[in-house]
């Protein structure tokens, strides 16, 4: 609800502005290049809970092109193709044992995300997006501690068998100077990336594209 | 327009912080029965326990426990012990082990993930509710002052009448003195074994230690009735009765042999007849020859036609050596067990006096005459004649595995499985002379009443025993019991009858390879 009312208060406001014209045009058909960093969890139980940023994440990055199409005033249609990793680093345990626990899966990620700008600010022009994407895995590293040193886990990996991924991304950005943006997105995975547990990625990026 | 984009501002900052609250509820330590590295185990395998009796009062060190775990197609998945919960009788346990407190059975199990582990018990004994059993193992309550012959002692701890199986710190002690499981001695005297553990004492049991037994020396006259043939001499028949002799006098040992802890003088000797019936000198002395109308003959023939030729079995030990033997039999010797009027376990009684019913004497295959040992065969079969039974479970008509009853009662002769003996035979002819006593221990065969591959060469102590039983109290024996004089002269003597309801009563038949 909360976004929708900021979705439906821009929108208003970018209509009333008679110099977003001018801004939507340099916009229009504008592809950029992207790159960011990463901060992925694991969701056990379909939750929408975000990764925190801190040790207990799994923090990598990501990259790729951006292409902006539809561009209207005050609405308009991202297009992304990234390479990114998301996994999580977890810590399992009971009273007697913590096991530390890695797993990073690299993806190519296509992103569709309608945005709504907010154009009349001058030189910078805040936007909101949600929309999904499409992520086919291209690799997989696990690794766990159950002792003292780090450990390769082929078991992990075996069992995070799910080759491809879609969910649905939040995202909040804000364009400069109506060529570069950065944007801070959450993407929740909608389908499970193990068949014998209910393990959905989370990640959330903070981008630059210019 | 500039409070519109506080406005803006405002909410768009209320969505980052959004975001961020709902990271700040995530639980970092998950549970270790989610972690999806242990999402395919398919069986956790319990750690055999090294020890399933716990004693309470005595162990104080808490069980270990442990598991292995493995995914389908049976690869073993590693899997740190502390990740696994442990379950005593459905009570979870605090740790990777088990601290019992008190007495019973408990079912102890491990679980990971979904897999939930087989089950491994632990007896939990309180001392106090357990007796502790001693038993002399395969021994009457006598061995000999020779320091080879032994006693061996089994040792239980029972609860109530189960026997608790385990190694246990029980000691033996005999005479208040800590002793082994198997006790020998060179001094003669009593001894008295105790056991103690877990601070309990069994029951006792008294062994008598006492020197090789003697006895008056026996003689006793042998005629071998040949029959169709004329293969036996008087050196021939002089060697088979002096090889007779040394067997009962404990000196025979054609292959020099190491001989049984326990081999034993018997005192009897054995001697050719020098008379016959009508009381001329033999012309050859212990050799009858006989003709029969029958060219072959099968066992049950000879049980018949035995009668034609069956000397007073009170005044000497008739030897029928018959050829060409049909039938399953083709290739074995036999004789009867004896009967006495004193009861002997393993043999038939009867009434002082009473006339022979079978054809009481040794039936020698002429085969074996031939390429044998035949003083050693002889020796065998007399052994039946007073008393002996074979050491194993049967005879050359059926093998028996083994059985719970010493089948020569004879505690000082270890007994084996034949069939399985037989099944099993060692490809290394030195190996064939080995034995696995029904008791678990290993053993050469050296004793007369085995079957070959066997040395021949001992008859024991308790064998001594059941053959002077015979020569005291047997019928059909050329012994003082039944009027003989032992000695070398033979003394007149008459032929035996045939009943006129003669019924066939089958022998102790001795296959030879």
């Amino acid at each position: 609800m909360l976004l929708l009312f900021y979705l439906s208060s821009s929108a208003q406001t970018f209509v009333s502005d008679s110099s977003s014209s001018k801004a939507g045009k340099y916009l229009k058909e504008n592809l950029a290049f992207k790159v960011g960093g990463a901060v992925s969890s694991f969701a056990h139980n379909g939750g929408i809970e975000a990764p925190v940023p801190g040790s207990k994440s799994l923090i990598s990055w990501h990259a790729g092109l951006v292409m902006d199409m539809f561009r209207k005033k005050h609405y308009q249609t991202r297009v992304e193709l990234s390479y990114i990793t998301k996994g999580a680093r977890e810590t399992f345990g009971n009273d007697r044992i913590e096991i530390e626990s890695v797993n990073k899966l690299q993806y190519i990620q296509l992103s569709i995300l309608p945005l709504i700008l907010k154009t009349n600010l001058g030189k910078v022009s805040p936007y909101i997006g949600l929309g999904g994407y499409y992520a086919q895995r291209v690799g997989i590293k696990s690794k766990w501690k159950p002792g003292a040193e780090w450990e390769d886990d082929a078991i992990a990996a075996g069992n995070l068998d799910k080759k491809n991924d879609v969910g649905y991304s939040v995202s909040v950005g804000v364009y400069v100077r109506k060529k570069s943006f950065a944007e801070l997105r959450y993407d929740g995975g909608l389908n499970a990336v193990s068949s014998t547990s209910n393990i959905k990625n989370r990640t959330l990026t903070l981008s630059i594209a210019l | 327009m500039k409070a519109n984009f506080r406005i803006t501002h405002f909410l768009f900052c209320l969505t980052f912080l959004s975001v961020f609250l709902a990271g700040c509820d995530k639980n970092n330590l998950l549970p270790v029965d989610d972690y999806y590295r242990f999402d395919k185990l398919n069986r956790l395998q319990m750690s055999k326990l090294n020890e399933v009796n716990y004693f309470l009062g005595f162990d104080t060190q808490a069980i270990p426990l442990s598991a292995v775990a493995y995914q389908l197609g049976g690869t073993q998945v590693k899997t740190p012990n502390q990740t696994i919960s442990y379950y005593a009788n459905g009570e979870k346990l605090a740790g990777e082990s088990f601290l019992p407190t008190q007495a019973g059975t408990f079912n102890l199990i491990g679980k990971l993930a979904d897999a939930v582990s087989d089950t491994v018990k632990v007896n939990v004994w309180d001392p106090a509710t357990l007796s502790i059993v001693i038993t002399a193992v395969d021994s009457d309550s006598e061995i000999l002052s020779n320091g080879t012959d032994s006693v061996e002692f089994g040792i239980e701890l029972r609860h109530g009448d189960d026997v608790i199986e385990g190694d246990f710190p029980i000691v033996l002690f005999v005479n208040e003195v800590q002793t082994g499981s198997i006790f020998t001695t060179r001094t003669p005297g009593n001894y008295t074994f105790v056991a103690k553990g877990f601070g309990l004492t069994s029951n006792a049991i008294t062994i008598k230690s006492v020197t090789l037994p003697t006895y008056p020396l026996v003689r006793m006259p042998v005629i071998f009735h040949e029959v169709n043939r004329t293969t036996l001499t008087a050196a021939k028949i002089k060697e088979l009765t002096d090889g007779m002799t040394k067997a009962y006098r404990n000196t025979l040992n054609n292959a020099n042999a190491v001989k049984d802890a326990n081999s034993a003088d018997i005192f009897i000797e054995f001697y050719p007849m020098t008379t016959g019936p009508d009381g001329t000198q033999l012309a050859t002395p212990g050799l009858e020859r006989v003709t029969s109308t029958n060219v072959n003959f099968t066992q049950e023939e000879t049980f018949s036609d035995a009668f034609n030729h069956f000397w007073n079995p009170d005044q000497v030990i008739n030897v029928w050596v018959y050829p060409n033997i049909q039938g399953g039999y083709a290739n074995s010797s036999w004789a009867y067990y004896p009967y006495v009027t004193v009861p002997l376990v393993g043999v038939g009684s009867a009434t002082k006096g009473e006339q022979p019913f079978l054809p009481f004497g040794i039936f020698l295959n002429a085969n074996h005459l031939v390429d044998q040992n035949t003083d050693e065969i002889l020796a065998h079969e007399a052994g039946h004649m007073l008393g002996l039974a074979h050491v194993f479970d049967g005879d050359g008509s059926e093998f028996n595995n083994c059985s719970t009853e010493d089948p020569d009662y004879c505690s000082d002769t270890p007994y084996y499985d034949r069939n399985a003996y037989g099944r099993n035979m060692p490809s290394v002819y030195a190996q064939r002379f080995n034995r696995s006593a029904c008791n678990g221990g290993q053993y050469v065969a050296t004793n007369f009443m085995d079957y070959y591959y066997c040395y021949s060469n001992s008859f024991t102590v308790q064998q001594s025993r059941r053959v002077r039983h015979s020569i005291n109290y047997a019928l059909w024996l050329p012994t003082a019991f039944n009027g003989f004089q032992s000695g070398r002269r033979s003394s007149t003597l008459s032929l035996v009858e045939k009943p006129a309801n003669l019924k066939y009563i089958k022998p102790v038949v001795c296959k030879m390879p």
